[in-house]
C-alpha cells in the first residue's frame, strides 16, 4: 500500500471501514468445497470519512462494481470485514424496478421506495421530480408511452430526489439527451461538490480531479494505493503502461482471473 | 438502504403500493383485464365438462357446479405458484443494484394474486346460491378455508422461489408439476369415491382437503369433513423453513447468475 497522504485522522468521522475484504462467485454450483469460487474481491482495505468524495480507479475486472455493491450492503463480505455507522449507503441506480404499464408518478413512486424513501418522502418531493424530469402532464401516462429519454429523464430525478447519506456512483453521471446530459450532469456535480459523501467509479480523469479529494486503485481484487489523487493516479498510469508493454510483447497471457 | 433499513412498516408500505400498481398494470396490459381470472375457469369448465361428463360420462349431478368450485380456487394456487416461484430469478437485475428483503418479490405476487381471486370467489358463491342451493351456516367456515388455503399458497411460493436460483432448470418444470398436482388433488373427482389405501392416500394431498372443503361448505351445506388444521400447520411450517433460507441467502441470491 503506498503513502496514506491522508491518514485516518479522527476516526469520528469514518462513516465506512472495510478490512482486509474478500468477495467471492460461486462460477456454478457445487456440493463439494469451495475450490469454484473467484474472488473477485481479494483484499480490500479502505475507509470512507464524512463529507469526502472518494475515488475508485482501476482497469475493468478489477473489482470496482463488485466493491460499490459491498459498501451499498447488497452483497457481503466472505472474508474480513466490512463496519459502517448508522448511515444510509446507496448506489444510483437509474429507473429501479420501473413497471412499463404503470404511469410516470407510479414508478417514480416504486422506484423511490426501492431506493430508500417512504411513500410520503417521495409524494412530498414529487413536484420537484417532475419539473427536474421536464416531464409536465405526461407523468400520469404510463412510461411504455415514453420515449427513450423521457425515462431516462424521470429515473434521474427519482434517483436525485432520494439522497443518501453516503451516495455511489459508477460510472454514470449525465444521462438523456445533449441537453438534459448537461443538466443532470451539473446537478450531479453540485450534489458531489456540496458537503456530501460520495464514492465515485470513473474512468474519466478530468472528472477525478474535478470532484475528488482522494482515490484508492484496485487491481485484481486488491487495494494497491490508497492516497492523494494525483499519487494514485500516476500509479494507475505507470502500471497501465507498465501492462501495455508486456502485452506487447506478449508477455501477458490473455486475462485469466486466476483464484487467489 | 440495507438490511436494518427496511422495518416491517417499510416492508408493508411497499407491498400495499406495489399490489395495487400491480394490479392497475395488470389491468392495462390485456383489454378484459381482471375478466380473465373468470374466463379462464371457464374456458376450462367447458373442456373438463366435455370431457368428463360427455365423453367419459363420469360426471354426476351439479358436475358443473362441483367443477367450477374446485376450479377457481385451483387457479388462485397455480397462478401463485408459476408466478411466484421464478420471482426471485427474475428480479436478479434489481437486486444487484440496490438491497430487498427477497421475500417481498414473491409476497407482491400473492398479494396481487390473492386480491384477484377473492373478487371472482365472490361470484362463485353467487352463482352457486343462485343455483338453488340453499344457503346454510356453513357458509361461515369459508374464511377458515380461505385463511388455510392462503397459507398453504404462501408456504408453497416462498418455499419454490427461495430455491429455484439454486436450481434454476426447475422453473421449467413447475407448469408440470402443478399439471400433476391438479390431477391428484380431486379438482375432477369426488375424492369420496376412492377406495381404502388410495382414497387415504389422496387425502393426505392438503389441496385435496382444501379443495373438498369448499365443496362440503357451499355445494353441500356441512362443515368441512376433514381436519383443516394439518394444511394449515403445513403451510406454517414451509413458509418459515422459506424465511430462514432467505435470510440466510439473502446476500448470495445477487451473486447468483
Amino acid at each position: 500500500m503506498t503513502s496514506a497522504t491522508h491518514p485516518t485522522e479522527s476516526s469520528s468521522s469514518e462513516v465506512i471501514r472495510v478490512s482486509n475484504a474478500g468477495v467471492s462467485y460461486r462460477r456454478r454450483l457445487s456440493w463439494f468445497g469451495n475450490s469454484n469460487r473467484l474472488w473477485a474481491l481479494s483484499d480490500v482495505s479502505m475507509s470512507l470519512h464524512q463529507g469526502e468524495t472518494l475515488g475508485v480507479i482501476g482497469a475493468n475486472g478489477a473489482g470496482k462494481s463488485t466493491l460499490l455493491r459491498l459498501l451499498a450492503g447488497i452483497i457481503q463480505t466472505d472474508r474480513g470485514t466490512i463496519t459502517r455507522t448508522n448511515i444510509t449507503v446507496s448506489l444510483l441506480s437509474l429507473q429501479v424496478g420501473f413497471i412499463p404499464d404503470l404511469s410516470g408518478r407510479d414508478n417514480a413512486i416504486l422506484s423511490g421506495m426501492l431506493l430508500g424513501l417512504r411513500k410520503r418522502g417521495i409524494i412530498a418531493r414529487l413536484d420537484e421530480i417532475i419539473e427536474f424530469s421536464e416531464l409536465g402532464e405526461r407523468i400520469l401516462d404510463p412510461i411504455r408511452t415514453y420515449s427513450t429519454g423521457m425515462r431516462a429523464r424521470l429515473g434521474f430525478a427519482v434517483a436525485l430526489a432520494v439522497d443518501p447519506d453516503v451516495l455511489l456512483i459508477d460510472e454514470v453521471l449525465g444521462v438523456g439527451d445533449a441537453d438534459f446530459a448537461q443538466k443532470s450532469r451539473d446537478a450531479m456535480q453540485t450534489r458531489i461538490q456540496s458537503n456530501r459523501t460520495v464514492v465515485l467509479v470513473t474512468h474519466s480523469e478530468s472528472l477525478l480531479r474535478s470532484v475528488c479529494d482522494r482515490a484508492i486503485l484496485l487491481h485484481r481484487g486488491r487495494t494497491i494505493a490508497d492516497g492523494d489523487l494525483d499519487t494514485v493516479l500516476l500509479l494507475y498510469r505507470r502500471s497501465r503502461k507498465k501492462a501495455e508493454q508486456e502485452n506487447f510483447a506478449g508477455v501477458v497471457k490473455p486475462d485469466t482471473e486466476q483464484d487467489r | 438502504m440495507s438490511r436494518h433499513d427496511w422495518d416491517t412498516a417499510r416492508k408493508l408500505e411497499f407491498l400495499a403500493f406495489s399490489t395495487a400498481a400491480e394490479s392497475k398494470a395488470e389491468g392495462q396490459r390485456t383489454y378484459l383485464g381482471l375478466l380473465w381470472w373468470l374466463i379462464d375457469p371457464a374456458v376450462s369448465l367447458v373442456v373438463y365438462y366435455i370431457v368428463f361428463e360427455m365423453v367419459l360420462q363420469r360426471g354426476g349431478p351439479n358436475f358443473v357446479l362441483f367443477l367450477f368450485v374446485g376450479l377457481v380456487p385451483w387457479r388462485w394456487l397455480s397462478a401463485s405458484l408459476e408466478q411466484s416461484g421464478p420471482a426471485l430469478l427474475n428480479s436478479r437485475a434489481l437486486m444487484q443494484l440496490v438491497y430487498v428483503p427477497k421475500a417481498l418479490f414473491p409476497l407482491r405476487i400473492l398479494a396481487s394474486n390473492t386480491i384477484k381471486f377473492l373478487p371472482v370467489f365472490c361470484l362463485v358463491i353467487v352463482i352457486v346460491l343462485a343455483s338453488g342451493i340453499p344457503p346454510t351456516r356453513a357458509l361461515l367456515f369459508l374464511p377458515y378455508i380461505i385463511l388455510v388455503q392462503g397459507m398453504l399458497i404462501t408456504g408453497c411460493a416462498l418455499c419454490l422461489a427461495s430455491i429455484v436460483p439454486l436450481f434454476p432448470d426447475l422453473r421449467l418444470i413447475i407448469g408440470n408439476l402443478m399439471r400433476l398436482w391438479l390431477f391428484l388433488s380431486g379438482v375432477f373427482f369426488d375424492v369420496g369415491i376412492l377406495e381404502g389405501k388410495l382414497e387415504q392416500t389422496f387425502r393426505l394431498n392438503p389441496m385435496t382437503i382444501v379443495l373438498e372443503a369448499y365443496r362440503d361448505v357451499l355445494l353441500k351445506g356441512q362443515a368441512p369433513s376433514s381436519a383443516m388444521l394439518p394444511a394449515l400447520a403445513l403451510g406454517c411450517i414451509f413458509a418459515a423453513i422459506a424465511i430462514l433460507v432467505m435470510r440466510r441467502l439473502d446476500f448470495q441470491y445477487p451473486k447468483m447468475v
